[in-house]
C-alpha cells in the first residue's frame, strides 16, 4: 500500500453513545485549528457529519453505488464548518443486505477515487457504526485502512463491553497490519464514579483514557441547531473540552494493542464495580474503595 | 495438522439439491446466487456425458446476484427473477434454492416464495442448500426433507380404511447425478416393486414426479438405499408414521432381491402367490445366468484383490456382490461420502465386514497413494482413477461418480439384471 496522506483515525463505540458528536466536534476543533480534514461516516444511517454541514443533504457514497452511474467526488462529499469534507458511506436499509461488506465497498471506493490523493487532507476520520459485530464493521481498522483507533464510551457496562469488542479486534488485527489503539473518550460522564469505572476498566485493559466529556446542555442545544459545540457555542466550556480532545488525538502517537478482558474476567470486574456502587449510592461507610 | 484436498469429487449442497431438482419432471429450478454457482453445477453435472432433466445445465433460472444485492439485499432481484421464470417456464413445481451470499445477507427467500405462491404458483423454498450447509448429498436430503415439510400433501384419513386401497412405497437414497446409475437403478427396483403389487415414488425419470412428491406423505412405506435417504425417510416415519426399511446400499443379486421383497412382506402383507413367484422368478432368472459363467470362474481365475473407490452405498453394493459371488477379496474399500454427523444416528453399513481396510478420504491424491500402496490387482472407482490403473497396469472398471469415460443411460448394476451387467463387466475387464 503506498504510504497513507494524513493521519487516519477511526472512531468505535457503542450505538447512540455520541460517537458522531465527539468525531464532528473533533473535526471542526481540528479544522479550526487550520488542518484539513475528512470525516467518514461508516454508518448506514449516513448522519454522522449532520451537525458538521447543517443537515443538508449528501448522497452518499452507496446511493451513488446502488445507481450504478460513474461516481465523482463532488457527488459525494460536501465541505461542511471550516472546508471539513463530509462523507456518508451510507448503506441498506433496517433489516436488508450486509451492512458490514457495504462499508468494505465505500471505503472501497473512496480509494478508487483517489479521493487522499486529491484533497491531501491532515487527518481523515472514520466515524464507524456501533459494535464490531462482524468483519465487515473492522475494515477501518483492518488492511492498514487506519493505523490509530478510539473508542467512546461512557461508564455504562454495555458501553464498555463494546469498548472491549474493539480491543479484541484490535489485538486481533494489530499483527497484521491493523490499527492501534490511541485510547478511550470518556463521554456522556454524569455520576461522580463515573471517570473512576472508566480508568479502572483502560487500567486493567492496559489502555488509557484521552479525555472526558461530561453530560452537557450545551451539546444537546448545539445538535439541536444542526451545529457542533465549536461552531454554535465556541467559547463555552464544551468547546475548549473538544479542542483539547482534538489537540490530543492529533499530536498523540503513544499507540497500543490492548489486553482485552475475558468473558468471566468483564462479567466479574462489573459485579465489583455493581458493589462499589451500591456503598456509595447507600452510604455505606468502610474501607476506602481504592479507584474513587 | 489441516491439509488441502486433491480433486475432491462432489460439490456443495446447492449442487445436489440442483442435481437432484433438475432430475424431477416440471419443476422449476430457481437459484438465488452469485453469478457461478449454477455455472460450476452445470459443468459438472455432465457426469457419464449425459443431460436427462429437463431444465438443467445453463437453461437453470439464476439471479446472479452482484455486489449491489449483497450490500443492499437481494430480495428485490430474486422477486424479479421469480416473476420472469413463471412467464419463461412451464412447471407445475417452482424450488427457490439458497445460495452461501444469499444467507449470510439473510435475503428473505421465505417472503418471496410466500408471494409466488400468494400468486397461484406452486412453490418451495430451500433455505439450507447455501454451500456452506454441506456437501453435495445434504442438498438431495434437504430438498426432500423441505418436500416433506411444505409441499406434500395431509395423509388422507379416509383411504387408510379401504381395502382397495393401492400400497404405495417411497425409494429414496438413490442420488440423481452423484449417482451414476440413478436411472437404471430407478427402473429396476420400479419394476420389481410394481410385480410385487406396489404402486412407487420413484420421484426422478418419470412424468408425475411433482404429483409424486405431493404424495410422499400418503405413502405405505419407504424404502431407503444409502445413508442420504435416512434423514427425510426419519422425518416420514416421525411426523407421518410411514415406516421404513433402511438399506446402507442397493439389492445387487437374487438373494439380496429376495431379502428386500421378505422384509417388504413382513412391513406391509403382499399378495403371497405374487410375491413367491416372483421371488422364484428372480432366483430362477439370476441362477441361469450365473451358472452360465461357472466354467469362466475356475478356469480363468477371477479372484483378485480389489480395490473399490466411490460412494458407501456403491462400495457396499458392488464390494458385497463381487465377494460372494466372483471371489473378489476387497482389500481395499475407498469411501468418498463419508462425513461424520452428530445431527442423526444412521445404523452401521457394515462396511467393516466387508473389505480388509476400509478408508475414509474424497482427496484424489490420497485415493491414488493407497491404491497404489495395497497391491490392487482390479480397481473399481470412478474416471479419476483410470490414470493409476493405466499406470499400474490393472484392469479398471469406473463404477462410482465421476463417470467420464462411458456413457450411462438405463445401466444399473441393482437388482438381478444389474447383477448379471456386474457379472459381465467384472469378468471382462479381469479375464
Amino acid at each position: 500500500m503506498s504510504e497513507k496522506i494524513g493521519k487516519h483515525i477511526a472512531i468505535y463505540g457503542k450505538g447512540g453513545i455520541g460517537k458522531s458528536t465527539t468525531t464532528s466536534n473533533i473535526s471542526a476543533a481540528l479544522a479550526e485549528a487550520g488542518y484539513k480534514v475528512i470525516q467518514i461516516g461508516c454508518d448506514p444511517k449516513s448522519d454522522s457529519t449532520n451537525t458538521l454541514r447543517g443537515n443538508t443533504y449528501l448522497p452518499t457514497v452507496l446511493d451513488s453505488l446502488r445507481d450504478g452511474k460513474k461516481i465523482h467526488l463532488d457527488d459525494i462529499s460536501v465541505k461542511g464548518f471550516s472546508g471539513v469534507l463530509c462523507i456518508e458511506s451510507g448503506g441498506p436499509v433496517p433489516g436488508v443486505g450486509c451492512a458490514g461488506r457495504g462499508i468494505n465497498a465505500a471505503v472501497n471506493l473512496l480509494q478508487e477515487l483517489n479521493l487522499f490523493e486529491e484533497f491531501k487532507p491532515d487527518y481523515v476520520l472514520y466515524d464507524v457504526l456501533g459494535d464490531v459485530v462482524c468483519g465487515g464493521f473492522a475494515v477501518p481498522i483492518r488492511d492498514g485502512i487506519t493505523d490509530r483507533a478510539y473508542v467512546v464510551s461512557s461508564s455504562d457496562f454495555m458501553a464498555i463491553y463494546a469498548a472491549n469488542n474493539l480491543f479484541k479486534a484490535i489485538q486481533k488485527y494489530e499483527p497484521s497490519g491493523g490499527a492501534k489503539l490511541g485510547g478511550v473518550i470518556g463521554n456522556g460522564l454524569t455520576a461522580v464514579y463515573s471517570q473512576a469505572i472508566i480508568d479502572d476498566f483502560t487500567k486493567k485493559t492496559g489502555t488509557k483514557a484521552v479525555g472526558y466529556v461530561p453530560r452537557s446542555l450545551v451539546v444537546s442545544q448545539s445538535e439541536l441547531y444542526g451545529k457542533t459545540v465549536i461552531e454554535a457555542n465556541p467559547e463555552s466550556e464544551h468547546a475548549n473540552i473538544y479542542r483539547s480532545l482534538a489537540k490530543y488525538i492529533a499530536e498523540n502517537e503513544d499507540l497500543v494493542v490492548p489486553n482485552p478482558l475475558g468473558a468471566a474476567e468483564l462479567r466479574d470486574w462489573a459485579r465489583e464495580w455493581g458493589d462499589k456502587i451500591y456503598q456509595i449510592e447507600s452510604g455505606v461507610v468502610g474501607e476506602p474503595a481504592e479507584a474513587i | 495438522m489441516k491439509k488441502s484436498i486433491y480433486g475432491p469429487r462432489f460439490g456443495c449442497a446447492l449442487q445436489g439439491a440442483l442435481d437432484t431438482l433438475i432430475e424431477i419432471d416440471q419443476v422449476v429450478p430457481v437459484i438465488h446466487s452469485i453469478a457461478g454457482c449454477g455455472v460450476s453445477n452445470a459443468i459438472a453435472h455432465r457426469t457419464g456425458k449425459v443431460d436427462t432433466g429437463r431444465i438443467n445445465g445453463m437453461a437453470v433460472a439464476g439471479t446472479n446476484v452482484f455486489e449491489k444485492q449483497v450490500i443492499f439485499g437481494g430480495g428485490s432481484r430474486l422477486r424479479e427473477e421469480l416473476k420472469n421464470a413463471t412467464k419463461v417456464y412451464k412447471g407445475e413445481l417452482f424450488v427457490v434454492l439458497n445460495s452461501c451470499e444469499s444467507a449470510m445477507v439473510g435475503d428473505d427467500i421465505i417472503g418471496m416464495t410466500n408471494e409466488l405462491s400468494d400468486q397461484g404458483f406452486q412453490a418451495v423454498h430451500l433455505e439450507n442448500t447455501s454451500g456452506f450447509k454441506g456437501i453435495a448429498y445434504a442438498g438431495y436430503e434437504q430438498v426432500f426433507t423441505a418436500v416433506i415439510s411444505q409441499l406434500a400433501s395431509k395423509p388422507d384419513a379416509d383411504s387408510a380404511g379401504q381395502e382397495e386401497h393401492e400400497k404405495t412405497v417411497n425409494i429414496l437414497g438413490i442420488l440423481p447425478g452423484t449417482d451414476p446409475y440413478f436411472r437404471g437403478t430407478l427402473d429396476t427396483l420400479t419394476t420389481l416393486l410394481n410385480n410385487a403389487g406396489l404402486k412407487v415414488n420413484r420421484f426422478f425419470g418419470t412424468p408425475d414426479g411433482v404429483a409424486q412428491l405431493q404424495n410422499i406423505t400418503r405413502a405405505d412405506a419407504t424404502l431407503v438405499f444409502s445413508k442420504w435417504g435416512y434423514v427425510p425417510a426419519k422425518k416420514l416415519e416421525d411426523q407421518y408414521g410411514i415406516p421404513f426399511l433402511y438399506y446402507p446400499a442397493v439389492p445387487v443379486g437374487a438373494e439380496q432381491v429376495e431379502r428386500l421383497l421378505t422384509e417388504l412382506d413382513e412391513l406391509l402383507g403382499l399378495d403371497q402367490d405374487r410375491l413367491q413367484a416372483l421371488i422364484a422368478e428372480q432366483r430362477q432368472r439370476f441362477a441361469y445366468y450365473y451358472k452360465g459363467i461357472r466354467q469362466t470362474l475356475i478356469s480363468e481365475f477371477v479372484f483378485r484383490d480389489v480395490a473399490v473407490v466411490g460412494v458407501e452405498s456403491t462400495v457396499l453394493a458392488v464390494g458385497s456382490f463381487l465377494r460372494q459371488y466372483m471371489g473378489a477379496n476387497i482389500k481395499a474399500a475407498i469411501v468418498t461420502d463419508a462425513v461424520a454427523r452428530d445431527d442423526v444416528d444412521i445404523p452401521e453399513s457394515g462396511l467393516r465386514e466387508l473389505a480388509e481396510e476400509v478408508y475414509e478420504t474424497s482427496d484424489t491424491g490420497e485415493i491414488r497413494r493407497t491404491i497404489e500402496s495395497n497391491g490392487i490387482e482390479v480397481l473399481l472407482a470412478s474416471s479419476l482413477e483410470k490414470p493409476v490403473a493405466d499406470l499400474l497396469g490393472i484392469p479398471f472398471l469406473s463404477i462410482s461418480y465421476p463417470v467420464t469415460d462411458r456413457i450411462i443411460l438405463s445401466k444399473s448394476y441393482a437388482g438381478v439384471d444389474g447383477a448379471v451387467s456386474m457379472i459381465e463387466d467384472y469378468v471382462e475387464i479381469v479375464t
